[in-house]
């Protein structure tokens, strides 16, 4: 798969350039007139590809599951046969349009969709994204966006092109499509608790699934089957899960921190079968405003759980999914029940049928890399700066896949691991 | 606070219209405390004396139905977290052997935080399955060697009316509702709650010492036909709607925002009002007839 190489080794260092030639056309995806059907492609059938395939198809009048396409063909059998039973005709995958291997995305790409579904593990997002932009396709992808700074500068200049081409690409931070988020922030953002000065957010909760690795697995096999433990596949739990609570912060500030500094570590969860991420991390970012959030996420069994956001301004404070407190206190009223992961795709698809497609990329590429940012803290012991993470080297992503020999790279140690970390 | 005035949307209550209740004997059985094996966590069990109640026809208020209890212990509280965590984590097991665990008997891991921050040791466990809560007594029945399980709903309904002190009536008549004070002094509902679960046993108990049968987690129980339901409304529940016959059936939003598909068997994602109380059947066992 040498495109890949090609793809990573060719990532601009800042943002400002765009791909040349682009014709811009904000029509793009419909030239001809728009269809009725909403046709759609789904490249990573796990758990939350099938999920946002079933969420998609509810979201809007007029949806379908054209093709698919996955890693592992026991993967694609279980979410064919699930999205079958759950969607009825709005399930139209045949067994043309299922594909399996690292190649199933360029084949899904090749079928006749408007827009495709991204829920590959994020080491795999901005090489899909920018084969789905070439391609003309409207994008849901899932979050994180990419695992390393490469993979984002990646992902902000894919997300320039669809700007150029009119595509839309909304992702799976739910929470920016969900009424009581949205009602706080903008009450938050109206002055409801004055100026925002800081934020705690939390991601704290026991450990989540792993695969016993079976006879016959290659090390890349056992990997990808258990990518949350994997730093290149996943980004590590602060990037593949907190990231939630991390853009909400950065919602509240309206921008990305200028820097970070953290602590972390491999306490508990220290066995080969968890591969080399950490299970406990907290960081203190700050922004240009002087503005500081407080951080902290775990993955230990048996602990505290907490999942949530707390934003204190200098009048008052707010848990963004439920009240603000202050003199403008307000409670959220349950008043309609929304699932926020069909609102997104809601939102998405009256976008794109509209005319005016929404573009979340450069925004979940910044949350991305922040989480990123908090990662390296932790990771380095240093303290890392925006335009230090922004433009590092580093690159975790092999640059071609196949299943073989893959080692498992060290766990970090804060104070010798650095930034320019090479697979 | 001002609270808007508002029913959650993830309840819809349906009230069973209750006429009478006939408390039998004294029960023989006393109250006890069970001491889950191989740890240190303890909970206690009340007895309640057998007997039967009566249910209406919502048309007519005639009698529709009498049910039979048998004799029963019930736990005195909702199954606290801490009881909870030795199943679902495996507490049970020393550390090197709990990755051995068979992992179809035991709760897959929880996205995201099942207590949604309200509170863990000491507060009522959430967000569960009566999958999970069935499995959770069996495991427990199988470790004590006693017959843990679920309530009826009949077992439920009939306990909570006797613990809120219906005097035993023969005649045909409604039992009146507690008044609002009385349910805000043993319930925690929409109006005192904040939104949250508080701990167990932190408001009065009814006449049997029994806590939180109202309010605060709703509690799963199964029908006679198999039929499950949250019963007792809870913490987001309009006080009004806090009362014995109040039965929740399981909602698609319940599990709504789940991102994954297949939808997990053991917890519910937006569910954090569904917990479950146990009790013991000792008609089912053998040493105790």
């Amino acid at each position: 798969m040498e495109n890949s190489r090609i793809t990573r080794r060719d990532a601009i260092k800042t943002t400002a350039a765009v791909t040349a030639g682009i014709v811009s056309n904000p029509r793009f995806a419909f030239a001809g007139g728009q269809r009725a059907t909403m046709r759609v492609g789904v490249i990573g059938c796990g758990g939350r590809g099938t999920g946002a395939a079933a969420n998609c198809v509810e979201s809007s009048e007029g949806v379908q599951i054209v093709s698919m396409g996955d890693l592992f063909a026991n993967r694609l059998a279980s979410s064919r046969q699930q999205l079958a039973e759950q969607l009825g005709t709005a399930f139209k995958v045949t067994n043309d349009t299922a594909f399996t291997g690292y190649d199933a995305f360029e084949s899904v790409l090749a079928t006749d969709i408007d827009m495709v579904i991204l829920a590959t593990p994020p080491a795999f997002r901005p090489q899909h994204l920018r084969a789905a932009i070439d391609a003309g396709k409207n994008i849901f992808m899932e979050k994180p966006i990419a695992v390393d700074p490469m993979g984002v500068r990646l992902v902000i200049e894919a997300s320039e092109i669809a700007k150029e081409k009119g595509l839309a690409i909304v992702s799976g931070t739910q929470r920016r499509h969900q009424a009581p988020y949205l009602e706080a922030m903008k009450r938050i953002h109206d002055g409801a608790i004055g100026d925002v000065v800081a934020a705690q957010v939390f991601w704290n909760q026991g450990g989540l699934w792993n695969r016993e690795r079976q006879p016959g697995w290659t090390d890349m096999e056992w990997q990808a089957r258990n990518w949350l433990y994997f730093t290149w596949l996943s980004g590590d739990h602060i990037v593949e899960q907190h990231i939630h609570n991390i853009d909400v912060a950065n919602w509240a500030m309206q921008g990305h921190p200028t820097k970070a500094v953290g602590v972390g570590g491999r306490q508990v969860r220290v066995e080969p079968e968890f591969g080399h991420i950490f299970d406990h991390f907290a960081i203190e970012f700050e922004y240009e405003s002087g503005g500081r959030v407080m951080s902290m996420c775990r993955q230990i069994n048996g602990t505290a759980n907490h999942v949530g956001e707390h934003i204190v301004g200098t009048r008052g404070t707010a848990d963004p999914e439920r009240w603000i407190r202050g003199q403008q206190a307000w409670q959220w009223g349950d008043t309609e029940y929304v699932n926020p992961y069909v609102q997104e795709h809601t939102d998405l698809i009256a976008s794109i049928r509209a005319g005016t497609p929404l573009n979340e990329g450069r925004r979940v590429a910044e949350s991305t890399l922040t989480a990123i940012m908090g990662r390296e803290a932790a990771y380095t012991g240093q303290e890392i700066t925006w335009d230090e993470i922004l433009n590092a080297e580093m690159s975790l992503v092999p640059d071609a896949f196949h299943f073989g020999p893959m080692p498992v790279p060290d766990v970090a140690v804060p104070g010798i691991t650095t930034l320019d970390r090479n697979i | 606070m001002v609270f808007p005035n508002n029913i959650s949307p993830w309840l819809v209550i349906v009230a069973t219209i209750f006429l009478g209740i006939v408390p039998g004997d004294a029960s023989q059985l006393e109250p006890y405390t069970e001491t889950i094996p191989g740890t240190l966590i303890t909970f206690d069990l009340v007895p309640i004396p057998g007997g039967s109640f009566s249910v209406a026809n919502p048309e007519n208020l005639d009698i529709e139905r009498i049910l039979r209890v048998d004799d029963i212990w019930i736990g005195k509280t909702e199954v606290t977290w801490e009881e909870y965590d030795v199943w679902q984590l495996g507490l049970d097991h020393e550390p090197a052997k709990r990755r051995q665990i068979n992992t179809e008997s035991r709760p897959s891991r929880p996205y995201g935080a099942p207590d949604w921050g309200f509170g863990h040791s000491g507060f009522a466990t959430l967000s569960v399955t009566v999958h999970a809560a069935e499995e959770y007594a069996r495991w427990l029945s199988e470790k004590t060697g006693k017959n843990y399980r679920l309530p009826t709903t009949a077992e439920w309904q009939y306990a909570c009316y006797l613990g809120i002190g219906a005097a035993p009536v023969r005649e045909r008549t409604i039992m009146p509702n507690l008044n609002i004070e009385d349910r805000d002094a043993i319930a925690w509902h929409f109006g005192n709650s904040d939104r949250a679960t508080h701990p167990v046993a932190s408001k009065k108990p009814n006449t049997l010492g029994v806590y939180d049968m109202l309010g605060n987690a709703g509690e799963w129980g199964r029908d006679k036909d198999g039929a499950t339901a949250l019963l007792g409304g809870s913490y987001r529940d309009e006080v009004t709607n806090i009362h014995c016959g109040a039965r929740a059936e399981q909602a698609r939003a319940w599990n709504s925002t789940d991102p994954q598909i297949p939808k997990s068997t053991w917890w519910l994602s937006d569910a954090p009002f569904a917990g479950f109380r146990i009790i013991r059947d000792p008609g089912a066992e053998e040493s105790v007839r």
